[in-house]
């Protein structure tokens, strides 16, 4: 399951290819995430939640 | 979907290093004074999952404001010339068209957090500018005397992004003391 280089696994290598696999199942703002007001809309995209990659497999 | 057993909560996947956004509008004028230093960070990930949750929520540079600077700089690194882990550092920088460098910046995220660069080690961290006409994207690095380190990660970088142009590495001490455009140091 873990694309790791095996040949270094003292080091957490993770592909392109495999890291783009968590992009459309990982959606919500990590817990403890804090922002100030004043930036929010500045930072945040307006449709939080919502994966910006394009994925016709979305659910 | 008649699963009676929900599957216990994955583990996150550990990332190598713990990395932080950092968002910066020195060109803000309405909100400047609200912002103070205007420097701020954001948050700190050290799993994929967090990374992802993190992206999928920020602008990505094509919808930043003007002005804007967008950094993902490892843990405990501030991005600033004076930091002491930047202060005898350096960056190679690309350049694209407004709106055209979202690919690249994830890309360059993916790469560094992934830890895909032979001399991870010597990164510090990458920024994204968004400025009125262009958008550049630079990777900072540790130490500019080492050319070896320098050069690879630019050959790596180009490759990562399948980037064709040449571009060029600018030695930080270099730029603080050019009034206009410092020379490259190296060039890939």
């Amino acid at each position: 399951e873990v694309n790791k280089d095996k040949d270094d696994l003292d080091h957490k290598k993770y592909s392109r290819d495999f890291l783009l696999t968590f992009a459309q199942s990982c959606i919500h703002l990590p817990a403890g995430f804090k922002i100030g007001s004043d930036i929010s809309q500045t930072v945040l995209n307006v449709h939080a939640g919502t994966p910006f990659i394009a994925n016709s497999e979305l659910n | 979907d008649s699963n009676s057993h929900a599957p216990p909560p994955p583990a996150k996947h550990q990332l190598e290093h713990a990395w932080t956004f950092w968002f910066d509008n020195p060109q803000g004028k309405s909100k400047q004074a609200a912002w103070g230093s205007s420097m701020r960070p954001i948050h700190t990930f050290s799993t994929v999952e967090d990374f992802w949750g993190l992206y999928n929520n920020i602008h990505r540079p094509s919808k930043l404001v003007v002005g804007a600077d967008f950094h993902c700089f490892k843990d405990k690194i501030e991005p600033k010339w004076e930091d002491p882990i930047c202060a005898n550092g350096g960056k190679w920088t690309i350049s694209c068209g407004r709106g055209k460098s979202d690919t690249m910046w994830l890309h360059t995220l993916l790469a560094m957090i992934g830890e895909q660069f032979d001399h991870g080690d010597e990164i510090c961290g990458a920024v994204v500018s968004v400025r009125g006409k262009q958008e550049r994207i630079a990777i900072w690095t540790k130490d500019a005397a080492n050319e070896a380190a320098q050069i690879s990660i630019g050959k790596q970088w180009k490759e990562f992004l399948d980037y064709k142009d040449s571009i060029g590495f600018i030695v930080h001490d270099d730029a603080k003391k050019a009034d206009k455009g410092p020379k490259n140091r190296y060039t890939v």
